[in-house]
């Protein structure tokens, strides 16, 4: 079998259409016959066989093909080649559905039939995952019910989470985080929606009524997503786990995250973003700024003062009354027995000495 | 003392009446000239002048066979011409003065004047081609008189003169080229300047060249007028050649010339010649006439104002041309509309190289129109500088010439005549000429024709005032574009790329859809096309492209979408400059502030950067935006190394990654 292709003509033409075919389709031809007239946008020119045998076009009159494609075949046979070969083109056409990556990914994962959501373009994740109910107001909640948005994906926004599917009266209805991989995920059934550009938007369509900051310990992203709330007029609810005990005295902020068995002594003040993981203590008359965020078993003394954005490792002890600066970082199992200025990174160098002192007897 | 060269005198007694009328002329050049001068010296003009103070027989005695129907380009000593034809001392004072009684309202100044069949412009060279185009609209438009050009000497060292003898030769054009040889350019001899002989120069193109060595008006009157009758005629071109001399400085206050060699003709100053055969009380009513006519020239110049905007306001757009789809290719569709174009609108003339059938252009534009319209298809000679000065010629006199250039790299040999003239004429000519010519030509890479065949140089002409820049794409219906082209008072630069020739033209179905594309476009002439994958507002990135472009950005937002799930609005401008606003605004409301644009050019200084800088001005864009251009290098021949220098989808997509972060 020998394949007759388009020849280039001219250097301005990358294609030519077909004008006219001189012999019906499976007729004998001699090697030099002119079997076809093709045009380009400066001529129309002849083919000729390049063999003798039976023609059968592949490509019908006023198509336009691209130079080198398939234009005939010539065969020892009238009858027609069995080659179901498509043009290239064929596979852009009707009846394809057309998703992106991820969507095919997703449909694939949740078994989504994309012929049934197919439209006139490509269809995108975000569809699909609205086709399989995980986007978009659907969310039916009972009155008194707050739709809770989720910022961040990661172990952080898992213990929010965990508190939150644990209060009846917030429903969290899903997370945003930049990093991609996690758009695919539901986190204890709660999908990510996507980046955090979508946030805007998902706050326009009315998707959600509230937000927390789902950030635990990189302090300055979770207080701009904080700022970022506030911005768009966003309320932030408090996710506060039920094992936690909180004097009713004590003043809460806005957008707390207190774990399990957080304790807040009396008259205590907690500001606004604090992240405070389990059995952490704040005990009586205790001053938080903004943004604190204390790794599990902190123990505060009573009337400490911690300035914004400070963050604090786990088991950190503090002694009465002392004042630890804003935005400082304070290591690990540290014990702080002095007043520590702003902006200060604190680390404690390992006990080399036990000092004992006799008490009694 | 150096020699003067053989002079004539007219022999035989004077007409006395004829030697007062031209007396009187030359010597309101001469007053006016010198009034001029000491305003100059006592510091009360600004700017700077170019007085005709000895050649003042050369144009009275040319003059008196000209009339007001006759059209005359004159060069930067164009005052005496001025006055000659117009007979408007006033107006020329107030221009000079700057106000807004000048026939240019002080735009223009001394050397830029146009009032009536009168048109001046102070670069050399150019305005040879213009005259000739002035010429060739006049024939065409059968309107009378001929077309007088005016060069100094040191002009015939310009290129676009020779271009214009060829083809004022070859097309017979009613044009009377003067030179005016002074022997002096600004401080250099011709001696040091001019090789051969001057009149040798037209005569090689088969123009018949007449050379007149006198100061004597009645002579140069005389020999002049079988001159321009001959070309009133109609036969062909004519040149004349007057040996004169300038017993002035080049310009304010700057002769370098030795007094050696200006003293032997200051007893040749044609005034002294004339008014030794004039009666000694006639000469001083002559005077006093001149001199209160010039003084009331001043005193209402003095009284006038000056213009209140320093900026004319922009040229109205043209009429929206309404767009046929019939799915053909971009070539046939510029075809067709260039057909209907000569059918509809006798202004409407082609000019380029090679555009007569059987080649019909280099890409196949014009084929088969030649034939079809006789006379108004023009292919021409290989002088793209002084084609399009015959272009703008040809505009400025009312004809809607469409020029080709071959290859958009050919541009550099127009940019004089695009940037100097055709943009300038309304500008300096306060908005009371017009220059609408549409100059196509094809841009871009990707065939393998090399370094000089393959670039787009569209930021060479960006930023050009009065000249508009319309890309079409396959997104536009590029025969609309080209009909508003030919509408459109502004004088157009239709860029065009040779591998969209061969495209299909895509558009919209009535439900807004482009195969799997949603598309907007804007109302009114020149529209912006604006795409999507996803629905309008839920993109993110904004990519903004042109011309051959569009495809490449419309791959990239596809593999950005399939591959990536960043979804793009691609933005195609057809009018690149000055850049416009409505759907780009619109588009960065949607995608927040995020912009990558595309093009196939050189990046630095280009349309990207401007897009970037201006929606920056605006408060448009979020943070960095990126640019995707060429890099500031050669494009090489060799398939591979020119695609490693060409912009491609994939470094589109690639940008637009790096910018989402
Ligand atoms: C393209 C260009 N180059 C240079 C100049 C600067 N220039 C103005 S007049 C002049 C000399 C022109 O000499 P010529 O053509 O002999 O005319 P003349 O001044 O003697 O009347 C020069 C160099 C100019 N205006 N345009
Ligand atoms: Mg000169």
């Amino acid at each position: 079998m020998i394949e007759l292709r388009v020849p280039r003509e001219d250097v301005n033409d990358d294609t030519a259409t077909v004008a006219r075919w001189l012999v019906p389709a499976g007729a004998p031809v001699v090697a030099g016959q002119v079997v076809c007239e093709l045009e380009t946008t400066k001529t129309i020119f002849e083919v000729c066989a390049p063999a003798g045998g039976h023609l059968h076009p592949v490509a019908p009159e006023k198509a336009e093909l691209s130079v080198g494609a398939v234009l005939a075949r010539i065969t020892d046979s009238p009858e027609p080649p069995a080659l179901p070969e498509t043009p290239i083109e064929a596979s852009k056409q009707a009846g394809e559905v057309r998703a992106t990556r991820q969507a095919q990914e997703f449909a694939r994962a949740h078994g989504i039939d994309l012929a049934a959501l197919a439209h006139r373009g490509i269809l995108t994740l975000k569809e699909v995952q609205a086709a399989a109910g995980l986007r978009k107001p659907h969310w039916q909640t009972p009155p008194g019910v707050r739709r809770v948005l989720v910022l961040g994906a990661g172990v952080a926004a898992m213990q929010v989470l965990d508190i939150l599917l644990h209060d009846r009266e917030v429903l969290p209805v899903g997370c945003l985080d930049d990093d991609t991989s996690l758009h695919k995920v539901s986190l204890f059934g709660v999908p990510v929606l996507g980046g955090l550009d979508c946030l805007e938007e998902l706050w326009r369509d009315g998707v959600f009524d509230a937000a927390i900051v789902g950030i635990g310990t990189n302090v300055p992203v979770r207080a701009a997503m904080y700022r970022r709330l506030r911005d768009l007029g966003i309320p932030l609810v408090n996710a506060i786990d039920p094992s936690a005990r909180i004097n009713r005295q004590a003043l809460l902020g806005q957008g707390l995250v207190l774990c399990a068995f957080v304790h807040v002594g009396v008259a205590a003040t907690l500001g606004d973003n604090c992240f405070l993981a389990a059995h952490s203590n704040i005990d009586h008359h205790c001053t938080l700024g903004r943004h604190v965020v204390m790794g599990p078993g902190c123990l505060l003394s009573g009337t400490v003062t911690v300035g914004d954005e400070t963050l604090f490792g786990s088991g950190v002890i503090v002694q009465p009354g002392l004042e630890v600066g804003a935005r400082c970082r304070v290591a690990s199992g540290s014990v702080i027995l002095r007043d520590i200025p702003a902006e200060h990174a604190v680390k404690m160098r390992p006990p080399t000495e036990v000092v004992m002192v006799k008490t009694g007897g | 003392m150096d020699e003067l060269p053989a002079l004539e005198r007219a022999s035989g007694p004077s007409p006395r009446p004829l030697l007062e009328s031209l007396y009187e002329r030359m010597l309101l050049i001469r007053r006016f000239e010198e009034r001029v001068l000491s305003f100059f010296s006592e510091g009360s003009l600004y700017g700077t002048t170019h007085a005709c103070i000895g050649q003042e027989a050369v144009s009275v005695g040319l003059f008196s066979h000209l009339g007001p129907q006759d059209v005359v380009f004159s060069n930067h000593r164009c005052h005496g011409h001025y006055l000659l034809h117009q007979d408007d001392p006033e107006g020329l004072l107030a221009e000079l003065m700057g106000r807004a009684t000048g026939p240019c309202a002080g735009r223009g100044g001394s050397q830029h004047l146009h009032r009536g069949n009168f048109f001046s412009n102070g670069v050399q060279g150019g305005i040879v081609p213009n005259a000739l185009g002035l010429a060739m609209a006049g024939g065409l438009l059968e309107k009378p008189g001929i077309a007088v050009v005016f060069l100094g000497d040191g002009t015939l060292g310009e290129g676009q003169v020779y271009e214009s003898f060829n083809l004022a030769s070859l097309w017979r054009l009613p044009v009377l080229f003067v030179v005016e040889n002074n022997f002096w350019a600004q401080s250099t001899s011709s001696k040091v300047q001019l090789a051969g002989e001057i009149a040798d120069r037209p005569r090689a193109f088969g123009i018949p060249t007449e050379v007149i060595a006198s100061h004597d008006v009645l002579l140069t009157c005389e020999r002049s007028g079988p001159v321009v009758q001959a070309v009133r005629r109609g036969e062909g071109p004519r040149a004349l050649v007057f040996h004169t001399f300038r017993l002035c400085s080049h310009s304010r206050s700057d002769d370098a010339r030795p007094e050696s060699c200006i003293a032997p003709w200051r007893s040749h100053d044609p005034l002294l010649l004339a008014s030794k055969e004039l009666d000694p009380a006639w000469l001083e009513a002559a005077e006093s006439r001149v001199d209160e006519r010039l003084a009331r020239a001043e005193q209402s110049a003095l009284a006038a104002p000056f213009a209140e905007e320093p900026v004319l306001p922009p040229i109205p757009l043209p009429r929206s041309s309404p767009e046929v789809w019939s799915g053909e290719r971009v070539v046939q569709v510029l075809n067709r509309a260039l057909r209907g174009l000569l059918e509809e609108d006798p202004r409407v003339l082609l000019l380029g190289e090679d555009l007569v059938d059987p080649y019909g252009g280099a890409f196949k534009v014009t084929r088969g129109l030649s034939g079809d319209f006789p006379g108004r298809v023009l292919a021409t000679p290989l002088s793209e500088a002084a084609l399009t000065g015959v272009a703008s010629g040809l505009a400025l006199r009312g004809m809607r010439p469409i020029l080709e250039i071959m290859f958009g790299d050919f541009l550099t040999l127009c940019v004089d005549q695009l940037v100097n003239y055709v943009s300038k004429f309304r500008g300096m000519y306060d908005g009371r000429a017009s220059c609408p010519l549409v100059l196509r030509t094809p841009m871009g890479g990707r065939r393998g024709y090399g370094p000089t065949h393959s670039q787009t140089l569209d930021r060479l002409l960006m930023g050009v005032p009065d000249l508009r820049l319309v890309a079409p794409s396959v997104l536009h219906d590029p025969g609309a574009l080209l009909r508003e082209a030919v509408d459109d008072e502004a004088p157009v630069l239709f860029l065009e790329n040779k591998l969209m020739y061969t495209r299909p033209v895509r558009c919209a179905d009535p439900e807004g859809y482009l195969g799997p594309w949603r598309a907007r476009r804007t109302a009114g002439p020149y529209p912006t096309v604006t795409l999507s994958l996803v629905d309008f507002s839920t993109s993110k990135v904004t990519l903004a492209t042109y011309g051959g472009m569009v495809e490449i950005a419309m791959e990239a937002a596809e593999t950005l979408l399939i591959e990536h799930e960043v979804a793009c609005e691609v933005v195609v401008p057809s009018w690149l400059n000055p850049p416009r606003f409505q759907a780009l605004e619109d588009s960065l409301s949607r995608c927040r502030g995020r912009l990558v644009t595309v093009e196939e050019g050189i990046g630095v200084a280009g349309w990207g950067a401007e897009v970037i800088s201006s929606c920056c001005e605006r408060g448009l864009l979020r943070g960095a935006a990126g640019r995707v251009a060429a890099p500031c290098a050669v494009i090489p021949t060799a398939l591979p190394l020119e695609s490693g220098v060409l912009p491609d989808s994939a470094g589109v997509v690639q940008e637009v990654l790096r910018q989402i972060g």
